[in-house]
């Protein structure tokens, strides 16, 4: 059961050139801090829009055999990729170091002490969107597996136009748009 | 450990396996959060899918899925914040909580003649429904939230 809070490495697309994958850490600080506080939804959106699984808890086949299942996806169906959040971040000025991945997610998974798995689907409307922040770091080595930046936030947003959905105002939050 | 079941979590700890269960089922408490990673300070009233709306560089609120009832806020940058504006107040007043209505209108200090001469009516809105969602919740941050992210 204590799985549920330790998440796997991830693959992505790399920013800077999506042909090629890289592999990024989910914060173990976010991570720890939403567990803490018994923030259950960040955690369930990680496992299934970042790692591509349900979580790992108790009866949660209830909701793999439902109606309604969470689309389960990584970094790899991103729509769109941004870099630089225009705001002071660690020593940056600007937050250059900050990549965001966009993920346009039709099914998510949120909360509900109801539920015998505590989770539920809750189909999303299509005007918003989840991005996903990542810290770039130098290399940090996980056995053999070098990792190149750490995933520190996934956020749902307001979003504008369709296939895909941006983020709103993406031309003004954002640094850049690498692809 | 004995006999009871244990897992190396994320933290590098032996997490007991009855802490990750808690963590699952216990009920939640809205609490204002430090992020360390995202220097943040994050406070929502539910745990529940939510949606972020970015105000400026400083504040994002933060509502439910239906958009009309605002859950909490992000306020971001808050170590420099933090460090800059309001630890030595703290301090001087020898308390161990940081009052979130005080860092909102202090950050508002920072953008608030830009939000005014810009007649920003969004903005200035934005700032007074986090100042009084902060004010009505009584949110306050403890002021060893460095030490504890």
């Amino acid at each position: 059961m204590s799985d549920w809070l330790t998440l796997p490495l991830i693959e992505a697309p790399a920013a800077t050139d999506r042909s090629k994958t890289v592999i990024y850490k989910i914060s173990d600080g976010f991570i720890r801090t939403n567990a803490n506080i018994r923030r259950r939804v960040p955690m369930f959106q990680l496992w299934a829009h970042l790692v591509s699984v349900v979580p790992p808890i108790n009866n949660i086949s209830i909701l793999e055999k439902g109606p309604l299942k969470p689309d389960l996806t990584t970094l790899k169906n991103s729509v769109a990729c941004f870099r630089g959040v225009k705001r002071p971040y660690d020593d940056e000025a600007h937050g250059e170091s900050v990549i965001i991945y966009v993920l346009n997610v039709g099914v998510t998974l949120g909360f509900d002490p109801t539920s015998p798995c505590m989770a539920k689907s809750v189909k999303l409307s299509t005007d918003a969107l989840l991005t996903i922040q990542v810290k770039r770091t130098g290399p940090l080595r996980e056995g053999d597996i070098d990792i190149v930046g750490i995933v520190t936030r996934i956020e749902r947003v307001i979003g504008e136009g369709s296939a895909p959905c941006l983020p709103y105002g993406y031309e003004e939050r954002y640094g850049e748009r690498l692809w | 450990m004995g006999t009871r079941s244990a897992t190396a979590n994320v933290f590098g700890d032996p997490m007991p396996e009855s802490t990750a269960v808690n963590q699952l089922y216990e009920r939640y408490d809205p609490v204002a959060a430090y992020y360390l990673e995202s220097d943040c300070v994050e406070y929502v009233k539910s745990d529940s899918i939510a949606i972020y709306d970015r105000i400026d560089e400083f504040l994002t609120l933060i509502f439910d899925e239906t958009r009309s009832n605002l859950i909490g806020f992000k306020l971001k940058g808050f170590k420099n914040i933090f460090e800059q504006r309001l630890k030595h107040i703290s301090q001087l007043r020898n308390i161990q909580f940081i009052d979130l209505v005080s860092a909102i209108e202090t950050i508002f200090t920072l953008v608030g003649d830009k939000v005014m001469a810009a007649h920003d009516e969004r903005r200035e809105k934005a700032y007074k429904a986090a100042r009084e969602l902060a004010s009505n919740d009584n949110v306050t941050l403890s002021s060893d939230f460095l030490k504890a992210a």
